[in-house]
């Protein structure tokens, strides 16, 4: 927590943190408070008079279908963008972490999407999904018959964005399964396939149960990612349709608060989404502390 | 490898020279894309190969933009991106590191609770206070002059010693609104909490011993001590800051003072018409370029930055 | 140059342990004083408050003829030699010398004669533009002492300065550090858990104890007149044996649990008739004897040649009272060879039995 050798000065340590703390009270703190405090307020139509209304911005807000809906939204993506690409990362990373050769040509190759801001990464699958000209639109069309239409289609457009947002972290979860498994003892490998276990069943019963810390942490990393980080692909490309099909809860915040300019209720849900964000960041950091005490 | 199988190798080799196949080809196919002219974009299936539009296509992005999109050259958005991103992520490092100092290396009074007042904004990302932070852009001394109002004062103007302040300073469409509320960072603060922890204390006496002060020790010990650290972290920060979206959506209106990354969703998001791919591709490109080099030329520091911010 | 005075020294930490519990100590002008003692006894400690990296909480340390208490650790005019030698990795090895004197604003001319001065003394001429990553163990342990030369302080502070040094080095560097003290005539303190290194580099130890000095004085004073049944088991290697024994009536004799009698010295002192006594003898005290009836009875379990010596490890009941009797270590000239299973009789050495309070564990 601090070190056992310590400077003494009167004022120092609050100069030097005040820049820190101004900038986290007046952006953070300030506002995440106001967000509280707006929670339980109404204002009426013309944006006169404000009332206090207790929990309704929540009760009405857990009511209404849209949000329910938009709820629904938001898990269905996440675990989906989590799934793919954790999937994909996973078998790219046991792959790599078995050759010998290359292993650094592919490994470049691999961790630069996710230098691709989430938005751009977004407009690459929109284009190449596009229904008219989209070279995997025509694809889909030409080779399995399937039209596909994510301006029409509500699972066409949840499709693409849970392919664009998964697609942008595969070279996260790649790099940080290619070090769980380069942390993995050779010597248990060894002592496994001296058991007679075949390179498939090594993987399920040694490599995948030792990789265990590391998926969790990367389970809880993705979702916070979909939840959080996917605002710009969702802008940029779907606007949070067709009807409501990529109306994720990040969007839909942003479109009330900014569209409909509905305080109360917006801020109502910005409080919903912090206790997400506590929520994950509680188990992230309980996992973490199990993992540097050893 | 365990043992010498050599199906399995090519095997392994197969599946991710596929797998890189399809994480590669959003690239390609932008990078083909942006070299055609319009019309070649028109028809499906589209080129997968170059055309010879790609001079002409970047140049035009970059001096004049797209013309029936308001049309703002890439340069300037370019630009403003790059300042954004080096003031978030040199902004980011400075004021953590001296917050991380005084943290680790002084004993003072509610230090602990600074300590949690950094660590709450680990959990209150901008996607989750959009409002009240807007309003906060749109007058800095919003919490002031409301915390005034509490006290029974009303008005955007204070008066001390005879000057009066105007508390009503709006951020929006400026590089400080843009970068100021980004540059808190509970990570950075961490991440260097986390390193100062392990610089050994007689590191610390020895330079008490040979006199140096606070911030001597600070400039000369302890920021050397953390150059690695640093630029890992800059890598990071210059793809999160080059990166953002929704913050430059929000507190800009100005056409010039919009980044490449969020001005991009304009030139796609056109009414009625397809939009311009060969131009949107070579948008796509210059927005990809500088944060993707940094990461390939800097793929050491850019991995170290990734797993050590994680902590 | 200057003299170090410690008196009725104390320490408490925040956390309310008491690591130091009062020491007076007096070091004279270039002395070469080194504190020693178990770990955790609290050596680092007292040195870290005579360098001003503790507080002091109790009593005055004067340095010259200032107290320095309240002073910065830099404005005491000492230099510390560190375990693990806290060089500054990011600088070259001159760097790292000539710090402190930049610091303290010498004109370069004077950093670089210094430096260079100290290089030669300490054979890293060739090294200056070195890190100290680059360098070996027994080399890092030289710029350490380089930084604290090239001060030219009032005194050196070493904190177990050769613990990170493999066995070899760690003889050659005892002897490098005391003949450049000899040669610099720098008053000096240094802490060692290592009783053998102690005793070669002191001019006076200080044999230290659950944070009090249990006795000051030069490596024979200590080796000779053990104050107490601590510093008697500490100093010397093998450890001195101890047994339990009582004054016989005539004063002259002792008498062990086995039966076996020892003689008491004449040296004048006087010990009352039946009194409990723990006895101290060294292993190199203890003799075979032709006399088998008073002499203690010995079984031999190990024997370890060096060559020079040959060491008896055994049993004597006399050591632990009745029953299988405890742990005896005999030391003996030359080359013997003698099978396990062996029992000898011995005496001991009358000039050299050392007698102390049961209770107290104090010489009387
Ligand atoms: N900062 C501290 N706070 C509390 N107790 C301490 C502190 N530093 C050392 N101690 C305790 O003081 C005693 C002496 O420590 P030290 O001087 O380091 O011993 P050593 O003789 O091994 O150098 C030990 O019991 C140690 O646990
Ligand atoms: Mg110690």
């Amino acid at each position: 927590m601090i070190k056992r050798v310590t400077f003494r000065h009167k004022w120092l340590p609050y100069a030097l943190l005040a820049p820190q703390l101004l900038i986290t009270l007046i952006f953070f703190i300030w506002p995440a408070s106001q967000a509280l405090y707006q929670s339980v307020l109404q204002q009426d139509a013309f944006g006169l008079r404000t009332a206090f209304v207790g929990l309704d911005n929540f009760a009405y807000l857990f009511s209404d279908p849209i949000y329910l809906e938009s709820f629904d939204v938001t898990i269905v993506f996440s675990v989906a963008v989590a799934l793919l690409s954790l999937s994909f990362a996973l078998m790219l990373a046991v792959m790599a972490d078995r050759i010998i050769k290359g292993a650094t040509t592919y490994k470049t190759l691999l961790i630069w999407p996710y230098a691709v801001a989430p938005a751009i990464a977004g407009v690459l699958w929109y284009f190449m999904f596009n229904p008219a000209v989209g070279i995997n639109a025509w694809i889909l069309r030409t080779v399995f018959g399937y039209d596909w239409n994510h301006t029409l289609n509500g699972t066409d457009a949840l499709l693409l964005i849970v392919i664009a947002a998964a697609w942008k972290q595969i070279s996260y979860n790649f790099l940080f399964f290619l070090a769980g498994l380069q942390a993995i003892p050779r010597s248990l490998i060894e002592a496994a396939a001296i058991d007679g276990a075949s390179p498939f069943k090594r993987f399920w019963t040694i490599i995948f149960p030792l990789l265990s810390p590391t998926t969790f942490f990367l389970v809880v990393v993705n979702i916070v990612y979909a939840f959080f980080d996917t605002f710009g692909t969702i802008h940029a490309t779907t606007r949070g349709g067709p009807a409501g099909a990529t109306n994720t809860l990040v969007y839909k915040v942003f479109n009330d608060g900014f569209i409909g300019l509905d305080l109360g209720g917006s801020a109502a849900q910005s409080v919903v989404l912090m206790v997400i964000v506590v929520t994950l960041t509680v188990v992230q950091f309980r996992y973490i502390e199990r993992r540097v005490e050893y | 490898m365990v043992e010498n199988r050599p199906w399995l190798t090519v095997f392994s080799h197969l599946v991710l020279i596929l797998g890189i196949g399809v994480v590669v080809l959003p690239l390609w196919v932008t990078l083909v894309s942006s070299t055609h002219a319009g019309e070649d974009l028109l028809r499906s299936p589209i080129p997968m190969w170059f055309g010879n539009q790609m001079f002409e296509n970047y140049s035009q992005m970059l001096s004049s933009g797209m013309k029936h999109v308001s049309g703002q050259p890439l340069t300037g958005m370019m630009l403003n991106s790059l300042i954004m991103a080096l003031s978030i992520a040199i902004g980011k490092i400075a004021i953590s590191l001296i917050a991380a100092f005084a943290i680790c290396y002084f004993r003072f009074p509610f230090r602990m609770t600074c300590f949690w007042l950094i660590f709450i904004t680990l959990m209150l990302p901008v996607e989750v206070r959009i409002l009240p932070t807007y309003e906060v852009i749109a007058n800095v001394f919003t919490p002031l002059t409301k915390l005034l109002a509490l006290l029974g004062y009303e008005g955007t103007d204070v008066v001390i010693a005879g000057f009066s302040i105007d508390l009503d300073v709006s951020m929006l469409d400026s590089y400080a609104g843009l970068t100021l509320p980004l540059i808190a960072s509970a990570t950075a603060t961490f991440l260097f909490r986390q390193f100062f922890l392990t610089v050994p204390d007689e590191l610390t006496e020895a330079a008490r011993i040979d006199g140096a002060g606070p911030m001597k020790f600070f400039r000369d010990i302890l920021l050397p001590l953390s150059r690695t650290n640093i630029a890992a972290l800059f890598v990071i920060l210059f793809i999160f800051g080059w990166n953002q979206y929704l913050w430059p959506l929000l507190v800009t209106t100005d056409p010039s003072y919009a980044t490449v990354v969020m001005g991009i969703q304009r030139m796609v998001n056109v009414a009625d018409i397809e939009p311009q791919w060969n131009l949107v591709m070579a948008a796509s490109m210059l927005a990809m370029l500088p944060p993707v080099a940094i990461v390939i030329g800097m793929q050491r520091l850019f991995v170290k930055g990734l797993v050590e911010t994680e902590k | 140059m200057a003299n170090l005075q410690i008196s009725g020294v104390e320490k408490v930490y925040p956390n309310g342990f008491k690591a130091i519990h009062g020491i007076d100590l007096k070091v004279e002008d270039g002395e070469f004083i080194v504190l020693v003692g178990p770990s955790g006894c609290g050596k680092s400690t007292l040195l870290r408050m005579i360098a001003g990296l503790e507080t002091v909480t109790g009593g005055t340390i004067q340095i010259g003829d200032r107290v320095v208490n309240d002073l910065e650790p830099a404005d005491r005019d000492i230099a510390m030699v560190f375990q693990n030698y806290a060089l500054y990795p990011h600088m070259s090895v001159y760097q790292n010398m000539s710090y402190g004197l930049r610091n303290r604003g010498f004109p370069k001319a004077a950093i670089e004669e210094r430096v260079q001065k100290a290089a030669s003394i300490l054979q890293l001429d060739g090294l200056l533009d070195r890190r100290p990553r680059q360098l070996s163990g027994g080399q890092r342990q030289r710029v350490a002492m380089g930084r604290a030369i090239v001060r030219e302080p009032a005194a050196f502070l070493f904190d177990e300065p050769l613990s990170n040094l493999d066995a070899k080095l760690r003889v050659q560097m005892r002897v490098e550090i005391k003949q450049l003290q000899r040669r610099l005539g720098t008053t000096s303190v240094y802490v060692t858990h290592d009783q053998i290194e102690a005793m070669t580099m002191a001019d006076r130890l200080v044999v230290m104890n659950a944070g009090v000095a249990e006795q000051i004085g030069t490596p024979i004073d200590l080796y000779e007149k053990p104050s107490s049944v601590f510093v008697g088991g500490f100093i010397g290697s093998p450890a001195m044996n101890f047994m339990p024994g009582q004054v016989e009536a005539d004063g002259r004799h002792l008498t062990l649990a086995d039966g076996s009698r020892l003689v008491l010295p004449a040296d004048g002192r006087t010990v009352e008739p039946g009194r409990s006594v723990t006895i101290g003898v060294r292993p190199e005290h203890l003799m075979p004897s032709s006399d088998t009836d008073s002499a203690l009875k010995f079984e031999i379990v190990l024997v370890e040649h060096l060559g020079a010596d040959t060491l008896l490890y055994g049993l004597a009941s006399a050591v632990q009272g009745a029953g299988e009797g405890g742990l005896l270590t005999v030391r003996m000239s030359g080359h013997h060879v003698m099978p396990a299973g062996t029992v000898i009789p011995l005496v001991a050495d009358p000039s050299h039995l050392h007698l102390f309070d049961v209770a107290t564990g104090r010489r009387i």
